[in-house]
């Protein structure tokens, strides 16, 4: 077990490298001025000189890399070129949002999607059935943009309930904070719960038609106990892949959901700062993505191992 | 009897409590905004959402009443000397900063020489300048080389303009951007939540002008105790949560949406700034720098056409001038020029020129929907006169960074934010993208910088009339800004660039 953790450290750290240094030369490469949108249309290219100078942007491109490598090492991801603000600081400020975003959505996206997925593998056929994959297929094919629209039209516009946009911190105001988080975590979650249903139906019905669960049933075991002892556990090996990847795309996908409600948090940030050539911001935002998926990912093989004592990492 | 009067006492309590709290009952007020600014350092800057924000906070010695003449802000008084080469300026007296300094000649001269370095309309004052000293604690004489008839016009400015801070945050700021956000505004700032909001409250120990407010001018008031500006990048949410109240202003809104805000007594609907869209051709080199080339472009423009992506007729206007019908400055010299919607004389002009179908590059940035549009509709006229026209579209960074390039472009859309003054026009100076070079231009322009106001507006009509000849830049029309209030909202000014003293909030 320690030799397997030594190589997925390893592993992560070559490919944490390799992201980061792909993203560096991608970034300084493609054509974009920061220092023209931080001095707005009346600019002077005397003043974008200076600017750049300011930013250390006149540097050459390995220096620049070497600097930011050398402070990453050291805990430090630098200083936005807009706010002047240190990256790793605002990475923390909007990590909370999508954290919680993530979490929340992934809760509903798992526990909705496996629910409806199991339900619909025991009624096989019926109404039921029919109704979940219909449910399941038009909430992974509906865009994410229109749905929250949609949403806010209805809860916001509408019948009032919800707040149309914006964010209130758990830790601060938490009797308010979720009222704020419901319709971003139905948006982000919703398809992912379609994808994580028609998997968890299609995998238990798969594990009906095994040998095992025959000898299971052959021996007198109640259908409640071979399904949810035998059939549900195996058939959760598979889907806990699935999960795996939704989680990883709950990450990385948020971007689109937190622009439509205004949630201030990682996704938006990647998406702002490239938009603006914030090169130290989107440096850091990628490896702390990319921190985050390796850790799920981590984290997931290990609950293969909880669910399926088979498997084993020596 | 006892337990009665505990009762009583209690219940008085209670009431004085309840009433206190309905009384001193916070009030807040929340616009929402499409974009955080860059940074809230107003002296590098002239991007309108930095301005939108930190005007809050920050002032000048002078600002612009309604009628857009200067008036005294920080400034009490000033004297010009005869010769017209020193302006002595006397500070107010026990005006207070944010952080308890009190505001002296000191904080006003390192703001002004930060100022006349940074900001792209202080380096063209500082040509003039030979130096800003405090001679008193409340005084400061600016001495120029040669007289110049702008002075208090670029103090008054609020683009990029020369706003007031501390000596001691000049000083820390260094050569690099202003991060600490103390003024002497009816608003002090309290945090900038990334990504989220900017939060201002009001500033207890205002000092207020003692005039009554008129424009960007007078007395300002904090009416409401919190001004929150929130990151709505989404414009549709912009707007839905004004009328859910989740807001009470919502800034750059869709010009489409106002027909259905008419009969809405819960929305207020108002026009922003106006703003002018222009084809700027890159004259410095490629194609466009050929002098009939730019006239055959002149002559194929046709403005009816385009101003409609504006939205309805409200929101966009005809006019040949560079300078707006709301200030002193309009005119229509050089005009015939002006919409001459002439394909086919174009054309003629292009062959007569010897065009070799040599294709034009129409940079474009893809984030802005309008003058996307507004490129769309010229690639079909600039075309139908003969010219091969190439679309280049590139996201708001790579396409500013291909402007700030001579050779990488030939024609270019640029909308210009509202000015009360030519000298505020960026396309006035040879070292603007476009790089006009005229040395007629520079003569007429050392003219009017120097000129009496009298005589000042005589010369600008002749420079202006020069942006036609040389085909400078090609004038497509005005448009407006779009920004809706709740209907709680009360005392929003119908001034270009909105701000929220003054402003109160029905609870």
């Amino acid at each position: 077990m320690r030799a397997y953790l030594f190589r997925r450290l390893f592993g992560t750290l070559l490919t944490l490298f390799i992201v980061v240094t792909l993203v560096f030369v991608i970034t300084n490469v493609i054509p974009g001025s920061p220092a023209a949108l931080i001095l707005g249309e009346d600019r002077t290219l005397e003043q974008v000189r200076d600017l750049d100078r300011e930013l250390g942007l006149d540097r050459p491109l390995p220096l620049r890399f070497a600097v930011w490598l050398a402070g990453v090492l050291t805990g430090d991801l630098g200083t936005s070129y807009f706010s002047g603000a240190k990256v790793s600081e605002v990475i923390l400020q909007r990590l909370e949002p999508t954290l919680i975003l993530t979490a929340t959505s992934a809760i509903l996206a798992v526990g909705l999607g496996v629910s409806l997925g199991v339900l619909a593998a025991l009624f096989r056929g019926g109404a039921f059935d029919i109704g979940a994959r219909i449910t399941a297929l038009t909430a992974a094919a509906m865009p994410n943009f229109w749905l929250g629209l949609l949403l806010i039209l209805l809860l916001s516009l509408y019948w009032r309930l919800l707040p149309a946009a914006g964010y209130v911190s758990f830790f601060e105001n938490p009797g308010d904070a979720w009222r704020y988080i419901i319709l971003p975590s139905i948006t982000l979650g919703a398809s992912h719960a379609g994808i994580v249903s028609r998997v968890a139906r299609a995998n238990l019905l798969e594990e009906f038609g095994a040998d095992y669960l025959r000898t299971a049933r052959a021996k007198g075991l109640s259908p409640w106990s071979v399904v949810t002892r035998h059939a549900l556990r195996n058939s959760l090996v598979s889907t806990l892949g699935v999960v795996g990847v939704t989680l990883a795309l709950l990450i990385g996908g948020s971007v689109v959901t937190e622009t439509v409600f205004a949630v201030p948090g990682i996704g938006r940030l990647l998406v702002e700062s490239v938009l603006r050539r914030d090169f130290p911001m989107i440096q850091g935002t990628i490896l702390v993505i990319a921190l985050l998926v390796a850790l799920v990912n981590f984290l997931v093989d290990g609950a293969y191992a909880l669910i399926d004592p088979r498997i084993r990492y020596d | 009897m006892l337990n009665r009067l505990h009762f009583s006492g209690l219940l008085a309590g209670l009431s004085a409590a309840f009433l206190a709290g309905a009384v001193g009952a916070q009030t807040e007020l929340k616009v929402a905004m499409k974009a955080q600014p860059p940074t809230l350092d107003l002296h590098v800057t002239s991007t309108n959402t930095v301005r939108n924000v930190a005007a809050h906070v920050n002032e000048g010695l002078f600002a612009f009443d309604s009628d857009f003449n200067p008036a005294p802000m920080l400034a009490e008084s000033y004297e010009i000397s005869e010769d017209g080469l020193s302006y002595t300026f006397q500070i107010r007296q026990g005006v207070p900063f944010h952080n308890g300094d009190i505001l002296d000649a000191d904080d006003v001269v390192a703001s002004l020489n930060r100022w006349l370095k940074r900001s792209s309309f202080g380096r063209t004052l500082s040509r003039y300048v030979t130096s800003v000293d405090a001679t008193g604690p409340h005084t400061v004489v600016l001495q120029l080389n040669e007289p110049a008839n702008f002075v208090i016009t670029a103090l008054s400015t609020w683009r990029a303009g020369p706003f007031i801070y501390p000596a001691e945050v000049i000083a820390a700021a260094g050569e690099e951007r202003i991060t600490e956000f103390v003024g002497t505004g009816p608003f002090q700032f309290v945090e900038w939540r990334e990504g989220q909001e900017i939060r201002l409250e009001r500033f207890a120990d205002y000092a207020a002008v003692e005039a009554p407010a008129d424009g960007y001018a007078g007395r300002k008031d904090a009416f409401v105790d919190t001004l929150r500006f929130i990151f709505v990048p989404e414009l549709s949410v912009r707007r839905i949560g004004v009328e859910t109240s989740d807001f009470d202003a919502a800034l750059d809104i869709d010009a489409d949406s106002s027909e259905r805000y008419k009969a809405d007594p819960n929305v207020m609907s108002s026009l922003g700034a106006p703003r002018m869209t222009t084809l700027i051709p890159n004259k410095s080199s490629g194609p466009m720098a050929s002098l009939e080339l730019r006239k055959v472009a002149q002559a194929a423009v046709c403005v009816e056409d385009i101003l409609p992506v504006y939205g309805n007729a409200d929101f966009w206007r005809v006019d040949p001038s560079l300078t707006w019908q709301e200030t002193a400055w309009w005119s229509d010299a050089g005009a015939a020029l002006y919409n001459q919607c002439d394909p086919e004389g174009a054309k003629a002009m292009a062959e007569a020129a010897g065009y070799d179908g040599t294709p034009i590059r129409l940079a474009l940035s893809s984030e802005d929907e309008s003058k996307y549009n507004v490129g769309l509709v010229l690639e079909q006229q600039l075309e139908r006169a003969g010219l091969v026209v190439e679309l280049e579209v590139r996201d708001a960074a790579a396409h500013e960074d291909t402007l700030d390039m001579k050779t990488a472009w030939d024609l270019a859309i640029s909308e210009h934010t509202y000015r009360s003054h030519p000298i505020l026009h960026s396309h006035l100076q040879a070292t603007w993208t476009g790089w006009w070079e005229n040395a007629d231009r520079d003569a007429l322009v050392a003219e009017f910088l120097t000129s009496s106001e009298d005589y000042a507006k005589a010369i600008w009509d002749r420079i202006h009339a020069l942006y036609y000849e040389d085909a400078a830049i090609i004038k497509i029309g005005d448009y407006f800004e779009h920004h809706i209030t709740r209907g709680a909202v009360d005392g929003y000014a119908g001034m270009p660039e909105p701000f929220f003293w003054n402003v109160r909030v029905e609870p």
